[in-house]
Parts: structure tokens; C-alpha cells; sequence
């Protein structure tokens, strides 16, 4: 098909340009990187000395170097306690959830969204979609409980309006998986949304006009065209999400539980629990402990899913 | 290759080395001539006219300690958080306000401030007399001191607030209240006659029952503690004690009866509540004026009633400090000016009220009053610069405020384990376990459900979690500081 | 086929007609509460109508009027600036990583991605920043630090490299250097994604509160939400007091829960004006699907 051949040719490599003159181009090349190369040698690579901060018993009038060593240390209470295997089940569970169902709707709604012809409509739509990526989580924590709290809540007002049974629905947390997702949805999707309808702006509209001539429907067009030119962008954020799956969005798990004990069950993510943490005993070494064991398990779901990746589609790998 | 990645490697170090020398400019101390600059961290708002009330303050420290005063104010909100980022990042600030909002003993474990003991003996003879010597002894950490308690109203009593609208209306004798039991009859009143009301506040956490003669020893973070006047020490779990499972047993019934609010378990915060007169009865802190300043505050009358008769806890000695910073390139110039705060009245009172006739009237009782939008203006909280004693009375504050409020520190009963500090280190594992479970059953605590549903998975949950562990450490490290006492 | 086109347009117009009334009614019920009488909030709980119009939760977070205002300028300022910069700076990563003759690309690309991952936590960053780059309490600290998001960097180059690889080799022919392919071919031919990358700094940017937590002691420098934030953590923390405690002020005239659905509008408000001037750039035109136009 017309299509496959569009593609191909996109991934031919330029070896027909001369070796030489790529040569020159190189040093061109290395020049535009410098500036970024150096921002963020200055601003990422420099403070990570303060790593070795998790290996330290830290003393402020010590400072980085003069604090003394101490092993291990810092890192024992978080495999010792009996709420680690639970913790980390949860932030991986939830995120995963939130990744996976993220894209889904994102992409939904893009697609969607490039359908539509009206030019005034798509821009109403869009910019209702991302109002709530506005309210901070603090926000969105009263109007939550506006609709869920056990007294004047919208949603046991209606139940008991329909004769249906009310909850306590803070201390109830087998309600919580879905309702956690809903807003993280609710809030990002008009946002996420946004890069994928501009992937969608970039395709080739004679890819389009060909599959019009080949007779082709409309979800033959997603199917065939849509989805296979979104594929890198999807792989691109998907494997960036990855790679933070060991970290939670403190604000979602804090605020909107209300920090509610009946919920940790299913609710309790590694940041929150270093948030408590820290609350009671309070050492930077410990909570930069953990920080470094989220890169390190973020690093090796990166390298995997990169892998994976690339049997997916041989260029869309992060390096 | 090679010689590319070098190339690399020497630009990024050049470039670095440009941007951190184009950057040079501010920070540093700076010395004219005899006077020292010291920098001060207080919380609060900065104000709009602190330059005119600096100058004034400065002319006073050149004078007296040839120092020079740069005072920045810092949020309460964030001041905690930026006042570890400064001394984590051993910045060289002279004075800090250390206290509520920056605590003590968490600052001093991780070594963020400047031990003062022999400084203090050397260069600030007179504020080691300025301060009562129990206080001394209650702040004594890593056998040094590390910051010096201004002096507020530390001793607390605890008790009940009834409105006295209500207590008016029904003919209540409030003095037969001694406990919380006698409140019943009240709350009942409240229920029956003014169903609008919540007849009781209710707040989460051991003090919730306030007949509990108990101190905390933890620093609020595990609920151990130790009966107050028990001089054996002995570690109890303040949720397992008798007082407090008969306040559980009865809080629940009352809840039953209508006269706690039936949100109590998912409610949180409920200033809007007690600002409009919403609680028939709260419960907190009782002290001279306490009175007065809920009906300068919410606008209604109240009948102060003690329960639990002044008492010293070490945590209270804690609460407003002033502190040097570790890395102060200063330390000697700072405790003079933390000397003179203390010691001099006129100089902390320009620090606190500003300049006489620009902020503040004196009236003809000898009492000042803040000229409304001044620009300066610290007299309600003057306990963050030094001691609240030595401040002018404001207008409306009874005469003898101050010297009521020290007779109640000083004729307090004091805490046994004033200046004991618990190391979390030996247990830090189960600490965090331990706050998980106490925010799990915490909101069960208010007397909304029946405890007989959950009290054995509480206790077998606090457990798991190595509550034991932690009590006996606790009552390891008390029974040494008995004995070096 | 023309009924069944009108036909599918309607449904999918009254599909996220209906999505957006969910996405809305909650905006409207934020609204609504910040001007609403704060006694009614407490008695009545949220409705989508105030029982009272009541601005005093907006006379509250204006009180300061002066203050606010300089915040919403310096807000802007360095949101805009940071947003131009950063565009640019990150088009140059983008571009050498998202060609393919690049020698050590990936090694390259890893350096960056790296920086996802590992960070030295905030006390090392702070040390860099105030005591050797000396950037504390200057306009500065809130766009240099921010220049490179490498997440974004990734997006772009994700982008560009989607671009058909005939344009640049015919341009590579004709003899033109990178820098050309780059500022007069590439960005150009990019403006939805440079629109939307863009659009994703100036909103992390105006929605930046911890870099003046931080780093910022002069009053006149605070950033908006940092303003806002600092207002709804006083009265939080002023919640939690009791009664006679000594850091309890006045706090009880506060209408705490108006306060915060106020600031809520107070800083989307003007975000959202300035979302329609970036959309110009990645919405289709009239004309999706037929002949280019």
C-alpha cells in the first residue's frame, strides 16, 4: 500500500549524502547542543554530588563532605518495614493505571478532537478540557469533598434519594482505585491531549487524500494512518511515564484522601509514606535514600521498556 | 574522539567558571568600619515600614554592641522549609527565630544551630540571669544549649471554653464542673434547648479526653508518655490508660447522643465553625486572657473553666526560641544582640510596637496602642524577638498580664523530664510504622464508632508495627536520664 | 456520504459537548463558591448559584492589591521569558538528537534522560544556586534552572524526527548548514509542537511556586502562585491552632474556604486567556481532510 511506502521512506537513512560533508556537520551539530549540554550539566549533574547524601549521616554544620558515611543506613527503614511491599504495590499499581488509561484517553480524545471541523468548536472544546489542569490539587481535594463527604455530599444525597445505600466514602477504600484515576484523567487528559492532537497536525494530509481515493472508512483511516503516525510520540511518553513510575503525585494521594488512615490500604504511595516519614524523624539522608532507589528502579523499567520498544518500531527508542 | 570529548570537557569548564564569576555581587557580610551586620530571620509578613524602624534600631545596636541589624521576615508558612534549606546548605546567617515553625529539637539533632552554653557565660553575662533557670534546664540538648527560650505563657492549663450566652440562659452553675464527666448535664442542656449548636468540639488525639494527666514524651509522634508526677518515669501508652478508655467509652456514647457533630471522623479543620460560635464547649488551652482574647478574636463571651491546673511541659519551653546559626561568622556579636532583645526594654519594644507617635500612642495609663496601618506593627506576637514580658501592655490588656503569666510559669508544676529529649535513632525503623497505624485509627479516635469494634486490631496493629520496641527504648533512654539527673 | 459526514459531526460535537460540561461544571461550581458568602459555604455546603454574592474572599487575596499586581507581573515576566528561551534552547537539543548521523547520539540522548531520573535532591541544588551561581533572590532563578525540560527536549525531538528525511537532504544538498535546516526549515515547518512545547513551559512557569519558597526574600519578586500559596498555608496552619495558643492571631475573620476557590480563580484566570493565542498555532484549519489549502 501507498502508506507503507510513505513510511518507508521515512526511515531510510541519508547514506547517499557524502561522508564529508556529514563530517562538517557534525561540529555544527555538537556547537547547537553546547548550550543545553552545559545548562544542564550546571543545573542537573552538579547538585547530584549531594547523591552520595543518602550514604551520609548528614549533619547541616558538616555539610555533604564532612558528613561522616554510614552505610547502608538510610536505606534499612524503607526495606524493613512491613509496609514496603505494600506501598510499592500501590504506586506501581496506581500509576500504572494512570499511564496506561492517560494515553488512552488522550489519545481518544485528540483523535476525536481532529475530527471535528468546526474551527470555534475545536477551540472551545480544548480550552474547557484543560480548566482543571488549573485547579491544584488542594482545589480539587474541597470539591471532592464537597461530592463525597458523609453528611452533605452531592453523591449520598443522591443514593439516599434513590433509596440506595450511603457511605463513609473516606473510610471506604475499595472505592478509592477508581476514584484516584478518575480525577488523574479528569485533570490531565485536556493537557495530554494537546501533544497528541499537534502529532495529529504534522501527518502528511495527502496520506489522508490517498486513503480517500483507495475508498478507505473512517476507522480504517485511524487504524491504518492515525494511530501507526502517533506510535513514536506514544512510545516517547510512554516510556518517559515509565521511567517515573516509582514516583507518585504526592499532591493527588495527599490532599484528595484527605490523608484519611482508613484509605492507606490502597491509597499509601512511596512518596506519601516518606512524607510521614520525614514528619517523624525528619533526616535528609533517608528521604534522598529513596529518591535515588526511584531512579534506580525507574532506570531499569527504562532500559526494559526501551528495549521492548524497539522491536515495536526500530526508531522510536529513547537512545 | 577522544580528543573532542576533552575539547568538551575543557569548554563546560570554562563556561562554568564564567557563569559563576559573572554571578559575584551580593551575599557576604559586609563591615564598615567597627559595625558588624547580622542577619535575623523572624516569621511573619514583611512590613512596609521597616526601614524607618531599622534605622531607629540600628542607631540604638551601633551604640551599645556596634552591630547592625538586617531583620528579614519569612512567612510562617514557609519558614520552616526555607530556614532548613539555609542551614542544611550551611549558609551563614547570625539569628533565627526557633520554635513552632522551625522546631528545636529536629534542628539541633541535624546540627543547624551554634551551641551558645559557653558563649553565653563569656559574652552575655546578663541574659543567663534574664532567663529562669528551670528554662535553661528544660532547653539543654547534646549537653550544650542551643537556643534561648523566650519567655511567653509556657505553662498550660487545660480546660473547657462554654459559651456564656448558653451558660446565662440555662442558669448553669459552672463550678461544679472538675472533669469532663460533669460537662454532660451541659452538653445535654445544649442539645435539648439549641439544636443549631454542635453541643462539643471534639479534636482527635490523646488530649481529646482533657482529664488526662499525662505528658507526651516524643515530641507528639507516638503517643508515649508518662503520668504527670509519676517520679518512677514509667512509660505508658496514652490511649491505653484508664482515663482515657473511659473518655473513649464516653465521647462514643455522647456521640450517640447528638452531641458531637456526626461528621466528626472525615472533618478537618473547623476555624469556620469556632469563629462562628458553632461549639456550645471547646476544649484547649486555658490561661490568663485566654478569655478575653476569644472575645477580641470570635466577637462572643466565654466561661473559662480549668480542668487540669498549670503544668510545664518540656515541648512548651520549646515553642518561641531564638537561636545562632551554625555557620554564623558572628556568634559573639549575635548573643549581644539576643542580650540586649532580652535585657533592654526600650530596644525591644522599638523592635516590637516601632516608633512612638509614628506606630504607636502611648496612652495615658501607660499603655500602648498601635496606630491601625502604620506600617509597623508586632506588638500581638512580640514572644518571636525575645521575652513577651518586658513588652508594653496594650490597650485593653488587663494590668498585671505579664506578672500573672510569669507567676503561672514559675509557680507551675514542672515537667519531670524537663530537658529530655527522645533519640529516635535506635528505632527510627518503626517510627513511620507507627505513624501509619496511629493516621489509620486516628479518625476511629473521636468517639464516632463504638471502640469495642476495633480496640483489639488497634492494639494487635500497634504491635505489629513495634510499639513495644519503641516503648522500652523509651523507657530505656528515661531511665538514664533519671539517673544523670 | 455528505448526511453520514453531518451526521457523525453531530454526534461528535454533542459528545464533547457533553464532556465539557463535566469538565466545566466543576470550574463553575469554583466560581461560584469564591463568591459566595462564606456563613452559606459553611451552612449549605457548595452550590453551582451563590445563595449571597459576596467579593469579600476576593477582597481578602486582593488586600494587598499592590502586591498582588507586582506578583502577576513578575509571574508573567519570567513566565514568558522562560518560555522563549527554553523553546530555543531546547529546538537545539532536539534537532542534532533527532538526526541520525549524530555520532554519539545516544550517549548524548542518555545524558539527558539520565537527568530524569537522578537528581541530588533539593540541598545541593540550593548550595549551587545561592552560594556559588549567587542566583537567590534575583528574577534570574526562576529561568535559568528551567531552561532545559528534557522531557519536552525528548517530545521535540520525537517530532522532528517524524519529519520526512527528503526535506533535509535535498536542504544538506543545496549546501545549506545545520543552523539553517534548523532556524528556517525545521522550527517553521514545527510550529504546532514549538506552540505546544511552548504553551507547556509558560504554564509550568506561571504555575511555579516552590522556586520563590525557596530562593526569593524580596517581596517585590514573589511569584503569583507562590503569593497564593503562601495565603492558603497561613490559614492553614492558623486552622490548626487552639484556642489561646500563642501563634494563633486573627485568624478567624479569614474566609478560608472562599479564600481558596477565589485563588483558584485569581491564578487560572489569566492563564487561560492566554491559552487561545497558542492555539492558533495547533488548531486545523476549516478545511480538515480535503485539498490543502
Amino acid at each position: 500500500m501507498r502508506l507503507n511506502t510513505a513510511k518507508k521512506t521515512a526511515m531510510v537513512r541519508p547514506t547517499r549524502a557524502s561522508r564529508g560533508a556529514l563530517h562538517k556537520n557534525q561540529l555544527q551539530l555538537y556547537s547547537l547542543l553546547a548550550v543545553p549540554v552545559l545548562l544542564v550539566f550546571i543545573f542537573c549533574y552538579l547538585p547530584m554530588v549531594g547523591i552520595i547524601i543518602a550514604f551520609k549521616d548528614y549533619r547541616y554544620n558538616s555539610g555533604i563532605f564532612g558528613s561522616k558515611w554510614c552505610g547502608l543506613k538510610n536505606f534499612e527503614f524503607f526495606f524493613q518495614s512491613d509496609d514496603f511491599l505494600k506501598i510499592t504495590w500501590n504506586t506501581l499499581y496506581l500509576n500504572f493505571l494512570f499511564i496506561a488509561f492517560g494515553i488512552f484517553f488522550a489519545l481518544v480524545v485528540a483523535i476525536m478532537l481532529y475530527d471535528v471541523k468546526k474551527r470555534a468548536a475545536v477551540k472551545t472544546f480544548q480550552t474547557v478540557l484543560i480548566t482543571p489542569y488549573f485547579l491544584s490539587w488542594v482545589v480539587v481535594s474541597y470539591m471532592v469533598y464537597g461530592f463525597l463527604s458523609p453528611q452533605n455530599g452531592l453523591l449520598n444525597s443522591l443514593l439516599q434519594s434513590m433509596g440506595m445505600e450511603t457511605f463513609d466514602w473516606y473510610s471506604k477504600p475499595d472505592a478509592w482505585p477508581t476514584i484516584l484515576v478518575v480525577l488523574s484523567i479528569w485533570k490531565n487528559v485536556g493537557m495530554d491531549s494537546v501533544l497528541y492532537y499537534a502529532a495529529l497536525m504534522s501527518i502528511d494530509d495527502s496520506l489522508f487524500e490517498a486513503a480517500d481515493l483507495d475508498g478507505a472508512g473512517r476507522f480504517q483511516k485511524i487504524l491504518h494512518i492515525t494511530i501507526p503516525s502517533l506510535v513514536p510520540i506514544i512510545i516517547i511518553t510512554a516510556i518517559l511515564k515509565i521511567g517515573n513510575i516509582f514516583r507518585a503525585d504526592f499532591g493527588l494521594f495527599y490532599q484528595i484522601t484527605r490523608d484519611s488512615g482508613a484509605l492507606y490500604d490502597v491509597t499509601d504511595v512511596i512518596d506519601t509514606y516518606i512524607f510521614r516519614t520525614m514528619r517523624t524523624v525528619g533526616n535528609m539522608g533517608m528521604s534522598t535514600a529513596v529518591g535515588f532507589l526511584q531512579g534506580v528502579v525507574g532506570m531499569v523499567m527504562v532500559i526494559l521498556t526501551n528495549k521492548l520498544s524497539k522491536h515495536i518500531d526500530p526508531d522510536a527508542g529513547l537512545f | 574522539m577522544k580528543k573532542k570529548t576533552r575539547v568538551l570537557i575543557g569548554a563546560l569548564v570554562a563556561a562554568l567558571a564564567l557563569t559563576s564569576l559573572a554571578g559575584c555581587g551580593n551575599g557576604g557580610e559586609t563591615k564598615d568600619g567597627e559595625i558588624t551586620s547580622l542577619t535575623w530571620y523572624a516569621p511573619g509578613d514583611a512590613q512596609s515600614d521597616q526601614t524607618a524602624v531599622m534605622e531607629k534600631v540600628n542607631e540604638q545596636l551601633a551604640e551599645k554592641i556596634g552591630a547592625k541589624l538586617d531583620l528579614i521576615f519569612v512567612d510562617v508558612g514557609a519558614f520552616e522549609e526555607r530556614m532548613r534549606m539555609k542551614m542544611a546548605g550551611g549558609e551563614a546567617f547570625d539569628v533565627s527565630f526557633v520554635g513552632y515553625c522551625n522546631p528545636y529539637d529536629s534542628v539541633v539533632k541535624n546540627g543547624g544551630l551554634y551551641p551558645l552554653e559557653k558563649l553565653i557565660d563569656k559574652d552575655a553575662p546578663k541574659l543567663k540571669e534574664a532567663v529562669p533557670d528551670y528554662l535553661w534546664q528544660a532547653v539543654r540538648a547534646e549537653d550544650d544549649i542551643f537556643a534561648v527560650p523566650n519567655e511567653q505563657t509556657m505553662a498550660a492549663c487545660r480546660g473547657a471554653f462554654l459559651k456564656k450566652d448558653l451558660v446565662d440562659k440555662y442558669h448553669f452553675d459552672t463550678s461544679k464542673i472538675k472533669g469532663m464527666d460533669d460537662l454532660e448535664e451541659f452538653l445535654a442542656l445544649v442539645k435539648q434547648n439549641d439544636p443549631d449548636l454542635y453541643p462539643l468540639q471534639v479534636k482527635a488525639g490523646p488530649w481529646m479526653w482533657t482529664d488526662m494527666k499525662y505528658e507526651e514524651v516524643t515530641g507528639g509522634y507516638t503517643d508515649l508518655g508518662i503520668r504527670i508526677g509519676d517520679e518512677s518515669l514509667e512509660v505508658v501508652d496514652l490511649y491505653e490508660t484508664p482515663e482515657y478508655q473511659h473518655g473513649l467509652q464516653k465521647l462514643h456514647e455522647w456521640f450517640k447522643k447528638g452531641y458531637i457533630r456526626p461528621d466528626i471522623a472525615s472533618m478537618t479543620g473547623d476555624t469556620t465553625e469556632v469563629s462562628a460560635g458553632k461549639y456550645a464547649v471547646t476544649l484547649g488551652t486555658t490561661k490568663p486572657g485566654a478569655d478575653a482574647e476569644i472575645f477580641n478574636r470570635y466577637g462572643y463571651e466565654v466561661e473559662m473553666i480549668e480542668i487540669i491546673p498549670p503544668y510545664l511541659m518540656t515541648s512548651a519551653t520549646k515553642a518561641t526560641m531564638t537561636g545562632i546559626g551554625a555557620k554564623s561568622k558572628n556568634p559573639q556579636k549575635a548573643i549581644q544582640l539576643i542580650e540586649l532583645v532580652n535585657t533592654d526594654k526600650d530596644f525591644y519594644n522599638t523592635l516590637c510596637f516601632g516608633i512612638e507617635g509614628k506606630h504607636f500612642e502611648k496612652l495615658e495609663n501607660g499603655k500602648a496602642k498601635a496606630i491601625a496601618n502604620s506600617g509597623w506593627n508586632n506588638s500581638s506576637n512580640a514572644w518571636k524577638f525575645g521575652n513577651q514580658f518586658n513588652a508594653m501592655l496594650l490597650d485593653g490588656q488587663q494590668d498585671d498580664l505579664w506578672e500573672a503569666t510569669k507567676k503561672q510559669n514559675d509557680d507551675a508544676d514542672k515537667s519531670l523530664v524537663l530537658g529530655f529529649v527522645f533519640d529516635t535513632d535506635p528505632v527510627v525503623n518503626y517510627m513511620s510504622q507507627i505513624e501509619t497505624v496511629r493516621q489509620k485509627y486516628k479518625v476511629r479516635n473521636t468517639g464516632a464508632e463504638d471502640p469495642a469494634n476495633y480496640w483489639d486490631t488497634y492494639l494487635a496493629d500497634m504491635k505489629a508495627a513495634g510499639r513495644d520496641e519503641v516503648k522500652a527504648e523509651l523507657q530505656k533512654q528515661l531511665n538514664e536520664f533519671k539517673q544523670n539527673k | 456520504m455528505k448526511k453520514t459526514k453531518n451526521l457523525s459531526q453531530i454526534i461528535l460535537i454533542t459528545v464533547f459537548a457533553l464532556l465539557c460540561a463535566v469538565f466545566l461544571v466543576p470550574f463553575l461550581l469554583v466560581l461560584s463558591v469564591s463568591f459566595s458568602n462564606e456563613i452559606d459555604v459553611m451552612n449549605y455546603g457548595y452550590s453551582m448559584i451563590p445563595k449571597h454574592f459576596d467579593t469579600s474572599a476576593y477582597g481578602y487575596v486582593f488586600k494587598n492589591a499592590k502586591t498582588v499586581i507586582d506578583a502577576y507581573a513578575v509571574t508573567f515576566g519570567f513566565s514568558a521569558l522562560t518560555m522563549v528561551l527554553s523553546v530555543l534552547v531546547m529546538a537545539m537539543a532536539a534537532y542534532p538528537l533527532s538526526r541520525s548521523y549524530l555520532r554519539g547520539r545516544k550517549a548524548i540522548s542518555f545524558y539527558f534522560y539520565f537527568t530524569m531520573l537522578f537528581s541530588g535532591g533539593m540541598v545541593p541544588s540550593y548550595i549551587l544556586i545561592t552560594q556559588y551561581l549567587h542566583l537567590g533572590n534575583s528574577f534570574w532563578v526562576y529561568v535559568l534552572p528551567a531552561l532545559v525540560n528534557v522531557w519536552y527536549v525528548f517530545m521535540m525531538r520525537t517530532f522532528f524526527s517524524g519529519t520526512p528525511e527528503e526535506i533535509y537532504e535535498s536542504a544538506l544538498i543545496d549546501g545549506a548548514n545545520e543552523y539553517t535546516i534548523l532556524f528556517r526549515i525545521v522550527l517553521p515547518i514545527s510550529k504546532p509542537v514549538i506552540a505546544t512545547i511552548a504553551l507547556f513551559m509558560f504554564l509550568a512557569k506561571w504555575n511555579d511556586w516552590m522556586t520563590a519558597l525557596l530562593y526569593i526574600d524580596n517581596q517585590r519578586l514573589v511569584s503569583l502562585q507562590y503569593l497564593l500559596q503562601r495565603i492558603l498555608k497561613n490559614i492553614e496552619l492558623l486552622q490548626n491552632m487552639q484556642v489561646g495558643s500563642v501563634e494563633a492571631q486573627a485568624a478567624a475573620d479569614i474566609p478560608a474556604e472562599t479564600v481558596r476557590m477565589a485563588m483558584a480563580i485569581v491564578v487560572a484566570g489569566p492563564a487561560l486567556i492566554v491559552f487561545p493565542f497558542f492555539q492558533k498555532y495547533f488548531v486545523k484549519g476549516l478545511t480538515v481532510g480535503s485539498v490543502k489549502g
